[in-house]
């Protein structure tokens, strides 16, 4: 429409203009019925390019289904014969929220008996793992959605400088007034993914190997394994022992104690917001949802080494080859039992 | 982010021929569309309740318009029989994109040609504003993509433990891998939007007076105007002079030395950004997309307070005006849009003068 409105000035070419226009107008009209939406058995939701390639190289993703609305990286949703589609979504809380929103009020995938698996990298608490943990959540905590005040200004004995907004300092839980600050995952689903996984054989690399042995212990100086630990979302990035104190203390607040964190990303709460509307609008069925983030880097320091050295130089612990690749080894076995078994998985999480 | 708005002004007899199409007998995808899509001529984008509250009071907006997706707090869409319609998303980057796209591709509403305002309140800077200024946004920078380490941490030649993403340093511009980290809106909407709130009588309270007081400094000591500058969007509602000079920083850095921090919300990033996807579908124009934040506190302590005490138990009594300023600054460009309609519909009206001499 807006070409023709920007079509030229004179009389007659307003008149073509219309005409085309209209007739443009008419013939969308009797277009046929679009096609029924595509039937998902599982849709794989990936936030940059990389955490997708590994799906669609290995699942052989190759029917691309373009969706508009999505990010302009990505425009399409990438599916196989057998159902599985994958959705990468462009990176951050905006991101997320809009692709996933344009994609399911699209109406062209019929997600009313998907499952749905946010796989992604991140940051990891070495309290908990290491490079190339794959870990399943239970609880998905906005980080985010906090009040700060510069670590320089605290009120005397402060850790650090985040507290829930509208409350009076560091332990005291927030109302939940933003609706997407904590969500929990359904537990059977949790458990089916966690005993499918966790023979599961993880990638390690040298590199990996190396960095971790900076760490005096386990779990972060050891291999890589399938654990259950919950993840934090926040835009920004941040690094270091204060910082993570911080999300340890949060996860546990605003979980009232059943929360453990150790994985830490800038998106879970904003997809987990789109499936929770579009469960209510009742297109989909969020408790069919789980959420796997593998450790790409430590989100502190080693011991002696300064925090800003830590992140800026993040790359150099080479934990990203194995989180990547360790979101397909610790994910495609409940994908692939999804798949195989889905006369049994289509009414709900087999016994 | 800027684009063009120059439209043809003689086209508007074609728009209206078709329009009246689009609009009643036609709508552009039948199948999915059981009803014709609403003519949309503004939509009002607000966060919370209370700042609906002025628009769906002062413009009577009675109608509404239920959409799947939205926020359960605010569940539909509310519309008046001017055609201007308001959204209510919920708060922080999650619930504004989620709820924007929702509306969008919904099919329930033909935005082709609609104007959005975005209107919230927000922090605002002492040195660009006061309690209660109605500030227009040129541009929109995300504060929250970004890395951070501890405020103690720092190495010696770091002011701040705030750094663009892959960056080695604070005064670095990081890529722009999000997407999201910068817009600028269209400049000739913006100073339309200007020029017709300039003269809007801005809304105060003695409590807001006794507050602003204990400040030194102008504009943080005078009564609320309309301003131009710009905001920044987090998440994370960060509060106090160390933390605000970042914004102030870090808006100059995305810029590239053009934008002038002033206003801190937690939304308007995103909620572009959802616009931005509806007009790569085709569906509307974000060079029609304003941006108001009015003053409900100061971003930072006056002179002798702590930063929490400013954050936390303190009451500037700012609220209030700066609700009541979104629909006082805000809705001489509404009026505007609705009462001159024909022209607004393909563009910021100061193009009359433009076509009449083509004519």
């Amino acid at each position: 429409m807006r070409q023709v409105m920007r079509t030229g000035r004179a009389s007659k070419m307003v008149a073509l203009s219309c005409a085309a226009w209209l007739a443009g107008c008419h013939s969308d009209s009797e277009n046929p019925e679009p096609p029924s939406p595509r039937p998902v058995k599982l849709l794989i939701i990936s936030m940059f390019a990389p955490e997708g390639q590994v799906w669609i190289d290995r699942l052989g993703l190759s029917e691309a289904i373009a969706v508009p609305g999505l990010s302009s990286d990505y425009p399409d949703v990438r599916c196989n014969a057998d159902g599985v589609c994958n959705v990468i979504t462009g990176m951050g809380h905006a991101n997320a929220a809009a692709s996933l929103t344009a994609l399911i009020y699209s109406r062209l995938l019929d997600l009313s008996q998907s499952y749905f698996l946010i796989a992604g990298i991140a940051g990891i608490d070495p309290a908990r793992g290491t490079l190339g943990s794959a870990a399943w959540a239970r609880y998905a905590v906005s980080y985010g959605i906090s009040w700060e005040i510069d670590a320089r200004e605290l009120p005397a004995g402060w850790k650090y400088g985040y507290f829930g907004i509208n409350t009076k300092g560091i332990g005291e839980k927030p109302a939940l007034d933003y609706r997407s600050e904590v969500f929990q995952l359904e537990e059977a689903l949790l458990r089916k993914a966690l005993s499918l996984s966790v023979g599961a054989t993880l990638e390690d690399s040298d590199a990996a190997i190396a960095f971790r042995a900076n760490f005096p212990d386990a779990p972060a100086n050891a291999p890589p394994r399938v654990i259950q630990c919950d993840t934090v979302s926040s835009d920004t990035w941040f690094a270091g022992d204060a910082l993570g104190e911080r999300a340890r203390d949060w996860v546990a607040l605003m979980t009232d104690g059943a929360g453990t964190y150790c994985t830490t990303q800038q998106e879970d709460n904003s997809s987990v917001e789109v499936l929770v509307r579009a469960t209510a609008a009742g297109l989909l069925d969020r408790s069919r949802l789980l959420i796997l983030r593998t450790g790409a880097d430590f989100d502190r320091p080693y011991p002696g080494q300064p925090v800003s050295d830590a992140l800026v130089n993040y790359a150099e612990q080479g934990g990203f080859l194995p989180a990547i690749n360790n979101l397909f080894n610790a994910g495609s076995p409940w994908v692939l039992d999804v798949v195989a078994r889905w006369e049994s998985w289509r009414a709900g999480v087999p016994d | 982010m800027q684009r063009g708005t120059r439209q043809a002004v003689p086209l508007a007899g074609c728009v209206v021929m078709a329009m009246a199409l689009l609009d009643g007998s036609s709508p552009s995808r039948a199948a999915s569309n059981e009803a014709a899509a609403r003519t949309v001529k503004v939509l009002i984008i607000s966060m919370f309740g209370p700042e609906s509250e002025p628009w769906v009071n002062g413009l009577g907006l009675d109608q509404q318009i239920p959409v799947p997706g939205l926020s359960a707090d605010y569940p539909a869409v509310r519309c008046n029989a001017d055609d201007v319609c308001q959204v209510t998303t919920g708060m922080g980057h999650a619930n504004v994109a989620a709820s924007i796209a929702a509306v969008i591709f919904s099919e329930k509403f033909a935005l082709k040609s609609s104007y959005f305002l975005i209107a919230g309140i927000a922090g605002i800077d002492p040195t660009q504003g006061t309690l209660g200024s109605a500030a227009w946004a040129r541009y929109l920078i995300d504060f929250g993509i970004q890395w951070e380490i501890d405020a103690r941490e720092l190495p010696p030649e770091w002011s701040t433990g705030y750094l663009g993403i892959n960056t080695r340093s604070p005064e670095q511009k990081p890529p722009l891998d999000y997407r999201t980290e910068v817009f600028r809106l269209d400049e000739e909407l913006l100073q339309a939007a200007l020029a017709l709130s300039r003269p809007a009588v801005l809304s105060d309270s003695p409590e807001a007076m006794a507050y602003r007081a204990h400040w030194d400094i102008a504009p943080a000591n005078q009564a609320p105007s309309v301003v131009q500058c710009d905001t920044a969007a987090g998440d994370t509602w960060w509060h106090g002079a160390l933390l605000e000079k970042r914004a102030q920083d870090w808006t100059k850095i995305l810029t590239d030395g053009q934008g002038t921090y002033c206003t801190t919300q937690q939304e308007d990033n995103s909620t572009f950004e959802a616009l931005r996807r509806g007009e790569q579908a085709g569906k509307l124009d974000t060079s029609r997309v304003a941006v108001l934040r009015t003053g409900s506190n100061f971003d930072r302590p006056y002179p002798g307070q702590t930063a929490y005490d400013s954050l936390v138990t303190s009451i500037s009594g700012g609220f209030v005006p700066s609700l009541q300023n979104l629909f006082n600054a805000g809705s001489p460009l509404v009026r505007a849009i609705v009462s001159d309609w024909v022209h607004w519909r393909v563009g910021v009206p100061e193009l009359e003068a433009d076509v009449s001499a083509v004519e």
